[in-house]
């Protein structure tokens, strides 16, 4: 079952601009348009449709149906993959100047970049920390008030979104740990503006791993800033209802990406790319994903990054109705669905940039004590630098850091070693608690 | 959150099939994630109905002859329902000790995914 746009039939002449088209009365190969469905901007578009179509099919609201809808070729659909296709046309008509200027800012990868950056840790991840928690706390605030100030009308502030977003990215660039760390504080009572700063944060420290070039890696993270802006639309009783989702609640809450779209695509200064990641975050490579059911290669390659950050961070956090799961379940899932609900080569991209034990997770020794992963170790993701926090009686303990890539040994002269991932709260060792307690970073 | 499982969660290998999911005559094709003889993981894009109990058809790929299991009365333990995706803990209502043959099965298949799963490198990635 999917959701599929409910369309009316309008002839050329009743047309408005605000409209969106998603059909015509002929095959899209037979006309100009390079996007099979989209948002009537211009008088020019006006006579477009009317010079080339007598009818066309106009969105009306959205519903659920059975089967997804029917697209066109394959070869069409390389030009045709969101947004930055319709921005291309919509050059034609401006000047050379600012021509290249915005084709610089629409471009997208359709996959992963050809030439990597290879960034390194430029300071160690206590020296960040402090830098990271104060871009976490404005990014949060800015999450938040994009959310609020959507339910009463304003419009976003793109310059605060990219400025939250600067921030996060020059942190991950300085050290990716400190805010990967940051990103395991969950609360589920903020659960829809801190998901939005997580996905955001993944998705820099993903873009990083795969050598995208900076300002790329600063799209990314807009993309995953705004990719469920759509929610702010949807109600709080249904946002933070506890108990399971009706039917029609949930398909409201799949609603979002369509009303993302919507909002994003009021802004006039938005990049075009963030409004396909938007709409598209739920589409998935076997067709089963919404609203539209695509096929993998009329998915935007962010939107199919994005899609795994975001799955990341829903499993792993709780909600109000439910706990999250461990970051080991999590890229259990991410590995199974690889090929189906996420991109194959993303996905295992994925499981190596975030490794067995991301910074933030909580760790079982073979000893019984019981430890926070600080920072990962990236040649050997298996040992990485912890923070002991309870003793082998699961008491608290002394905190005392240890590198395990430094093969340190225990009170008993053992090794160390990672036994399992714990998820938050178990022993009563809640990540938050100790950073606001203040947690031992470095020796 | 209460740790639930004394034996680990296998990662089902790529032999391990999805899973059917029988509800009311009704059929579902879940991806099959995690396994061991108590239970099993699922993944799916479409929500199961609210009923508790089901029945799980598989089957384990292995050169020395596949093991299929059919019908394996179930209980759905745990769901976590959201716009990514669904995922369900559903345990195996089979006797373990009694000479139900699908219990000795389900063991059967535990460890070939213990003796396939690989500590130092559970994805195969490194």
């Amino acid at each position: 079952m999917s959701t599929e746009l409910d369309e009316k039939q309008v002839f050329v002449d009743e047309l408005e601009i605000g409209m969106f088209v998603t059909r015509l009365d002929r095959p899209w190969e037979e006309t100009e348009f390079l996007l099979q469905g989209f948002l009537i901007e211009t008088p020019e578009d006006l006579e477009a449709l009317a010079s080339q179509c007598r009818y066309v099919f106009i969105e009306r609201k959205s519903r659920i149906v059975k089967s997804p809808p029917i697209f066109g070729k394959v070869e069409r659909r390389k030009q045709k993959l969101g947004l930055f296709a319709r921005a291309k046309k919509a050059l034609k008509k401006k000047t050379a100047s600012t021509q290249s200027a915005h084709l610089a800012s629409t471009a997208q990868p359709q996959s992963a970049p050809q030439n990597k950056v290879t960034y390194i840790n430029k300071v160690t991840v206590d020296k960040e920390f402090n830098s990271a928690k104060q871009s976490y706390t404005y990014a949060k605030l800015t999450a938040k008030n994009i959310m609020e100030g959507i339910r009463i009308g304003r419009t976003i502030d793109i310059n605060e979104c990219r400025k939250a977003v600067d921030q996060i990215v020059d942190s991950i660039i300085r050290n990716s740990n400190a805010l990967v760390w940051l990103s395991k504080l969950k609360s589920k009572d903020e659960y829809t503006a801190e998901h939005a700063i997580n996905v955001c944060i993944l998705s820099v420290a993903f873009a990083r791993y795969l050598g995208f070039e900076e300002k790329e890696i600063r799209k990314v993270g807009l993309c995953g800033l705004l990719h469920d802006v759509g929610k702010a639309k949807i109600p709080d009783e249904i946002l933070l209802k506890e108990g399971r989702f009706t039917d029609d609640e949930f398909e409201l809450m799949k609603s979002h990406s369509l009303l993302g779209r919507d909002l994003l695509m009021t802004m006039p200064d938005i990049d075009l790319i963030a409004i396909d990641v938007a709409y598209c975050h739920h589409e998935r490579p076997d067709e089963s994903g919404y609203p539209r059911g695509l096929k993998r290669h009329q998915i935007p390659y962010y939107a199919m990054l994005i899609a795994i950050t975001d799955a990341y961070d829903a499993i792993t956090s709780s909600r109000c109705y439910d706990d999250g799961r461990s970051s080991m379940e999590a890229l259990d899932i991410i590995y199974k669905n690889r090929g189906r609900q996420f991109d194959e080569e993303l996905a295992l991209e994925f499981i190596k940039c975030i490794g067995v034990y991301p910074p933030g997770s909580i760790v079982e020794m073979t000893n019984g004590e019981v430890g926070i992963v600080i920072a990962t170790n990236p040649e050997v993701k298996l040992r990485p630098r912890l923070v002991i926090v309870l003793d082998e009686n699961k008491n608290k303990c002394h905190q005392k850091v240890v590198n395990l890539l430094n093969n340190p040994v225990d009170s008993s002269g053992n090794l160390y070693n990672i036994s399992s991932e714990l998820p938050n709260g178990k022993f009563g060792v809640d990540i938050r608690q100790y950073l606001k307690k203040g947690l031992k970073l470095s020796k | 959150m209460e740790e639930r499982r004394n034996i680990p969660r296998y990662l089902c290998t790529d032999d391990f099939s999805d899973s059917e999911v029988s509800i009311n005559n009704r059929k579902y094709q879940l991806i099959s994630t995690n396994f061991n003889r108590n239970g099993i993981a699922l993944y799916s894009n479409e929500r199961l109905p609210e009923i508790s109990s089901c029945l799980i058809s598989f089957t384990f790929r292995h050169e020395e002859g596949n093991i299929e299991l059919s019908d394996i009365p179930c209980k759905i333990k745990h769901r976590h329902e959201t716009e990514v995706g669904c995922q369900y803990g559903i345990q195996f209502l089979t006797e373990a000790e009694s000479e139900d043959s699908r219990a000795k099965l389900l063991t059967l298949v535990e460890a070939f995914l213990a003796a396939a799963t690989n500590n130092e490198d559970r994805y195969g990635l490194e």
